[in-house]
């Protein structure tokens, strides 16, 4: 009770303060064009002393809740309906972000982390930084106001509970552990460069600065939204029992559509650094992503979607989140509108150079985006006007997603290999025309030594030769120049791109040559699959510590007499009526063998079960391509940006960024 | 009149966005309409069938008493929206709590002989969750 009482005070005075912070730094924006700079200074310590109270206020009420949870105070409707007395530990601390609620406190916590630590750096000047923090504190007041109002994790429970109802069985898993955290860090990372381009509106501030200072947010984002999304699939494919890795799930598009952008972004903004033409095209699409993040929480917590991710239907919820998301957008986008058109032009750059082939890989990035979401809110716009209830499926994400990635990679190319193409004795054309010619010979080479002869292999192939050959050339550009730049190699950026190879040829060949089998069995029978004899020996029952358990014993025995033993649940939560699966993975590198035990067959004799065998080659290519690019967004964050966050010493010499 | 060099240069390139703008949304707009589904509830499609290579998803309710086990993992089973029913044959893994009497969307073709042949089945994971579209269908079916 007091629990309650304590953290929903605790929410209605963070509001307050985050009110308060907003307008006393709006007031401090106006005034700082006519007050002297010293002034000014004084300000800035106390500001950033009310962003600290703000964070440190919403860890405590994070550790509140926390705290509720793993005491069992079902008081709390929000813990009664997402926890029971059974559950382990760490998926009662996990529960937190177990439903709408729980989950949005997270949200906006690590939200106060990101205001916080982009209020930290103490070079940024005032003129910078009271727009920047009224522009978060104020966005920060409203995700405040909405989860104290609209969706209070503290609220009590109208009848008391003995024990909980217990938490989603599909969400208690370590992949589920992570995954929001990761997700949200990635939203929460593209607030700071939308406040950085709203502060350069507002104040029309013509220099590159505050871009500069969005770079490591983005790549930030950029990171954990890879890492989120990873999990995601992760999860996907072995939880949900279905085998499949990407749904074009509407959630899974609210996650992807970030993504895409911060990818533009982390590309765009060095570039719109050093070239004023290409400025509004970068302040566009931060306001862009950060939009995006918010109708992906709109797509998730409105309810008007059903899916596993979605939480509870409430419609006035979701009308409040797409007003929000409009109003934000009017204003952001006005202004942005506004400031472009009354700016001077400025002079183009070469159609053949890194410059262009990033420009034109944002575009086709942006133009991706708007794809998937269109893809993702048609549904919603039809049965909006009443025009019927469609769906959009799988294949026309695919129809119009693969030309443009092949669009992405060429430019791709381009972009890594411009730097090499320069001096060079042959003319840059003849050198594409090389590079593409030798991609084409390797690609064949590698398509015959791959295991299937699709022509989609064969693209995939020649997409990853001609990506790992531009970063070969890009390494080489680099060698040639390393005594003139005097930069740290960016290896970053090589182990990405690379990366990024790899899960293009995993995504094609896990999609052309997966094979499944759905059958029927009882112990003692046998299957062909995939030229290994399949035997269901045997069943037992397993107690878990919150779950009953029904387990099936499947024997593979491949040609060489190999045998490999699997053992598929199927499980029941307790206080849960629907039984999950947990399936059995054989993993190699080159590919998966999959099985998953479905319901007990109705109607005949007690023993038969339904079996799910499924074989996905070279699925690990796609979480190893998926991971090499997170690794390198950490090592090029490390690299570039590590001075921010710990404070570099008097007298450390600041090396040359490279891009 | 005579343009400049730039003009022109500067015309040809708007076209062009012009054109590859074009195209794109074309083809994009192609893509979704081929690859809408409708949602039809089970007296709908029988008002208004629609043709058996378009896939469609199908809401209702599985008919008390309807659901017999086929060939190895092949279930039949009636749709039924408490007004008129619907056969439906599915073969592969049935979802958690698919059971006769609860809401579910089927995604398939209805085939001329007035079989539905289903390639996926969505039930929801919760007892007394039923997905909005079939709700809906229900209401619209009462008399």
């Amino acid at each position: 009770m007091t629990l309650a009482w304590l953290g929903t005070v605790f929410l209605w005075a963070l509001a307050a303060v985050a009110i308060w912070t907003a307008f006393w730094s709006a007031t401090l924006t106006s005034w700082s064009d006519s007050e002297t700079a010293q002034g000014q200074l004084e300000e800035a310590g106390p500001l950033r002393f009310w962003v600290a109270v703000l964070l440190i206020g919403l860890t405590l009420a994070m550790l509140i809740l926390g705290g509720a949870f793993v005491m069992d105070v079902f008081a709390i409707e929000y813990v009664a309906r997402h926890s029971a007395e059974t559950l382990p530990w760490y998926y009662q601390v996990a529960a937190i972000w177990g439903g709408h609620e729980g989950s949005f406190l997270l949200w906006v916590w690590l939200f106060s982390g990101v205001v916080w630590l982009s209020a930290r750096p103490s070079f940024l000047p005032n003129r910078v930084l009271f727009p920047l923090v009224s522009v978060e504190t104020a966005l920060l007041a409203a995700y405040l106001l909405f989860l104290v109002y609209g969706s209070n994790p503290f609220a009590l429970a109208t009848t008391a509970l003995q024990d909980g109802l217990g938490l989603n069985p599909l969400l208690q898993d370590w992949a589920l552990i992570l995954h929001p955290p990761l997700l949200y860090l990635g939203y929460v990372a593209l607030v700071p460069p939308f406040a950085l381009v709203m502060a350069m509106l507002w104040r029309s501030d013509a220099s590159a600065d505050c871009l500069r200072w969005a770079q490591p947010y983005a790549l930030l984002a950029w990171v954990f939204l890879t890492l989120g999304i990873l999990l995601g699939s992760v999860w996907a494919y072995y939880e949900l029992g279905w085998g499949g890795w990407w749904f074009w799930d509407p959630v899974e598009n609210a996650s992807l559509l970030p993504w895409l952008l911060a990818t533009a972004l982390i590309h765009v903004l060095p570039l719109a650094r050093r070239h004023p033409r290409f400025r509004a095209w970068a302040q566009f699409l931060v306001i862009f992503a950060y939009l995006l993040t918010l109708i992906g929480a709109f797509l998730v917590r409105s309810g008007i979607l059903s899916s596993v991710h979605a939480f509870a239907v409430d419609p006035t919820r979701g009308r409040l989140i797409l007003l929000f998301t409009l109003w934000v957008g009017v204003l952001a986008l006005g202004l942005w509108g506004y400031r472009t058109l009354s700016a001077r032009k400025e002079p183009p750059v070469p159609l053949l150079s890194q410059e262009s082939s990033v420009f034109f890989g944002s575009i086709v990035l942006w133009v991706m985006a708007l794809t998937v979401l269109l893809g993702t809110l048609f549904p919603l716009v039809m049965s909006g006007l009443g025009l019927g209830e469609v769906s959009v499926g799988a294949p026309y994400f695919n129809q119009v997603m693969a030309p443009l990635t092949a669009l992405l990679v060429a430019l791709m190319g381009l972009g890594l290999m411009s730097g090499y193409l320069n001096g060079q004795r042959l003319s840059s054309l003849t050198l594409i025309g090389l590079s593409a010619g030798g991609s084409v010979l390797v690609a064949l080479g590698l398509w015959l030594w791959l295991p299937s002869k699709a022509v989609s292999a064969l693209v995939a192939a020649l997409m990853a030769v001609w990506i790992w050959g531009s970063v070969w050339l890009h390494a080489r550009a680099w060698a040639r120049t390393r005594h003139v730049i005097h930069g740290r190699a960016p290896i970053g950026t090589w182990l990405t791109h690379v990366g990024f190879g790899v899960l293009l040829i995993g995504m094609v060949l896990a999609s052309v040559m997966e094979t499944w089998r759905e059958v029927r069995m009882q112990p003692g029978d046998s299957v062909r699959f995939e030229g290994q004899r399949v035997t269901f020996t045997g069943l037992e029952s397993v107690t878990g510590p919150n779950y009953l358990a029904t387990r099936a014993l499947i024997e593979f025995k491949s040609a060489d007499g190999k045998v490999r033993r699997l053992t598929p649940e199927r499980r029941t939560y307790i206080g849960q009526t629907m039984p999950v699966s947990e399936v059995a993975i054989d993993s190699s590198w080159s590919r998966d063998l999959y099985v998953s035990l479905g319901e007990r067959v109705p109607g005949q004799a007690d023993t038969a079960w339904s079996v799910r065998l499924q074989s996905t080659p070279f699925i690990r290519a796609i979480w190893g391509g998926a991971l090499l690019m997170a690794l390198g967004g950490l090592i090029a964050l490390w690299q570039k940006y590590a001075r921010i966050v710990v404070p570099i010493r008097p007298g450390t010499q600041r090396h040359g960024e490279s891009e | 009149m005579r343009l400049s060099a730039v003009r022109r240069k500067r015309l040809m390139w708007a076209f062009l966005v012009l054109v590859g703008a074009g195209l794109g949304a074309w083809m994009m707009l192609q893509a979704l309409q081929k690859n809408v589904m409708y949602f039809y509830s089970v007296s709908e499609l029988l008002e208004q069938p629609a043709s058996s290579e378009k896939t469609v998803r199908l809401g209702g309710v599985v008919a008390a008493g309807s659901l017999r086990q086929g060939q190895g993992v092949k279930v039949f089973f009636d749709l039924t929206d408490y007004q008129k029913s619907i056969p439906v044959v599915y073969e592969g893994l049935l979802p958690s709590l698919f059971r006769e009497g609860q809401g579910v969307v089927a995604t398939g073709q209805l085939m001329d002989e007035g079989r539905f042949v289903a390639s996926q089945l969505l039930a929801k994971h919760d007892e007394n969750y039923m997905p909005p579209e079939v709700a809906a269908g229900l209401k619209k079916a009462e008399p």
